[in-house]
């Protein structure tokens, strides 16, 4: 009975968890919501200096074990946090580029796919590095090399500044 | 007692009472087009509604009749169920195609990995009514509708991750389909280890939840189909000088090689 009980209370949070879930991103309400402000500067040359495998290797050679295993533990945790900084910046600007998406005018809404589908490759590695990079940091020997999350955030950049240039509507890239 | 079952009997007839208002809103809408399972899931409904009603009333009917309907019913009803579900999913995937393949591959993976869930449920909770065929049905039922749950789940926290808006009809049929499917598993979870096969409070009171979550769900789908879809008419915050500026800047550093 009390497998019952605990499954009917979790059954019965699954509506509010719905609800919590999609809060906030029900269209037209997310629509009118700018949030160009939350997004947060990422140093990519820091980031890709932190996951280059060279450094790993000069790191491995010159220290002694514990000190390499340490060190390769505080620059994974350090490219987790790039890495999750670039996933919420993805996130405001595929908020954004739905907004411009809809424009009328022909190329600002193709750039805003692009930009689109960017910032959801981008979310769509994160979730596949960042695992990656906790394991590294668990087993700090292990090479880990997520390049394609820095390729695609700078496409991504990229496309902003033309979505900036042909529509003056976000901030966008004054953090980038 | 008796006012327990004339409330539930209330609220069945209310449900199936708005079910052809929430079929005819879709056929003229023309929502069909955009949500065909769906709208076969509440086309199917309303007939069982009406059919159910006239075997419950027909004195040619017997109980053993009426429950073989109702568990031919439970499983169509469960197939619409699921197949709304991946209507919505692959709808969804639709507007972002380039979550196509990724999303379709988790979809399956959260299918076999809630199946197995579900399973492992059914073996540690089986029914303990008196009835070996309504215990089997009420095991089959809380499975499915335990999977329906995990899969919406799934579908939302998937759309989460990624944070992709929702149009509100597509949020309103999900929510309502979770509400039923929830509601459904928590009323089994409690009513197949108390149910002793016969009438009484209890079972009134089941039905009373199980029978007030549908109206509620039909209910919702209406609001979410009758709300017109709102467009955003704000023009853009004009951007301040100085970030033009910036703006320039940025485009130097990028066309620079």
């Amino acid at each position: 009975m009390t497998l019952s009980i605990i499954l009917a209370v979790l059954a019965l949070g699954v509506p509010l968890i719905l609800v919590r879930l999609a809060k906030g991103r029900i269209l037209p309400t997310w629509l009118a919501k700018p949030r160009s402000e939350q997004i947060r500067a990422v140093d990519l040359e820091a980031f890709r200096n932190l996951i280059d495998p060279a450094e790993e290797e000069y790191l491995r050679e010159n220290l002694p074990p514990s000190d390499f295993r340490k060190m390769q533990r505080e620059r994974l945790r350090a490219a987790v946090e790039y890495i999750s900084c670039a996933k919420n910046n993805a996130a405001v600007l595929l908020h954004i580029a739905e907004k411009a998406r809809r424009s009328p005018d022909a190329a600002t809404a193709e750039t805003a796919a692009r930009l689109v589908d960017s910032a959801v490759r981008l979310r769509m590695y994160a979730f596949l590095a960042i695992p990656r990079l906790y394991l590294g940091i668990l087993l700090p020997g292990r090479r880990t090399m997520p390049v394609r999350v820095a390729d695609s955030y700078e496409q991504m950049t990229r496309q902003v500044l033309r979505l900036g240039l042909q529509s003056p509507a976000s901030r966008v890239s004054a953090s980038l | 007692m008796r006012f327990a079952a004339a409330v539930w009997h209330a609220i069945w007839f209310a449900r199936v009472a708005l079910l052809p208002v929430l079929l005819t809103v879709i056929i003229r809408r023309r929502f069909y087009r955009c949500f065909p399972a769906f709208s076969t899931y509440v086309a199917y409904s309303t007939f069982a509604g009406f059919a159910f009603i006239f075997l419950n009333y027909s004195p040619r009917i017997s109980g053993n009749q009426y429950f073989e309907a109702y568990v031919v019913h439970g499983a169509l009803a469960t197939i619409l169920e699921f197949a709304v579900i991946y209507g919505l999913f692959t709808a969804k995937l639709r507007q972002f195609p380039q979550l196509r393949a990724g999303g379709t591959t988790a979809f399956r993976w959260a299918t076999i990995f809630l199946l197995m869930v579900t399973i492992a449920l059914a073996w540690l909770l089986p029914s303990r009514s008196p009835f070996p065929p309504m215990s089997i049905y009420q095991v089959l039922q809380r499975t499915v509708d335990s999977l329906g749950s995990g899969l919406l789940l799934f579908l939302f926290a998937f759309f989460a991750y990624f944070r992709l808006p929702w149009r509100s009809q597509e949020f309103g049929i999900a929510l309502g389909l979770g509400l039923l499917v929830s509601v459904d598993v928590a009323g089994m979870a409690i009513h197949s280890q108390i149910d002793s096969g016969v009438f009484n409070l209890y079972s009134n009171l089941y039905t009373i939840f199980t029978e007030g979550a549908e109206l509620l769900s039909v209910c919702l789908w209406l609001f979410y189909i009758l709300k017109p879809e709102e467009l955003d008419s704000r023009s853009p915050t004009p951007l301040p000088a100085h970030d033009l500026e910036i703006w320039n800047q940025e485009l130097q550093r990028f066309l620079e090689p």
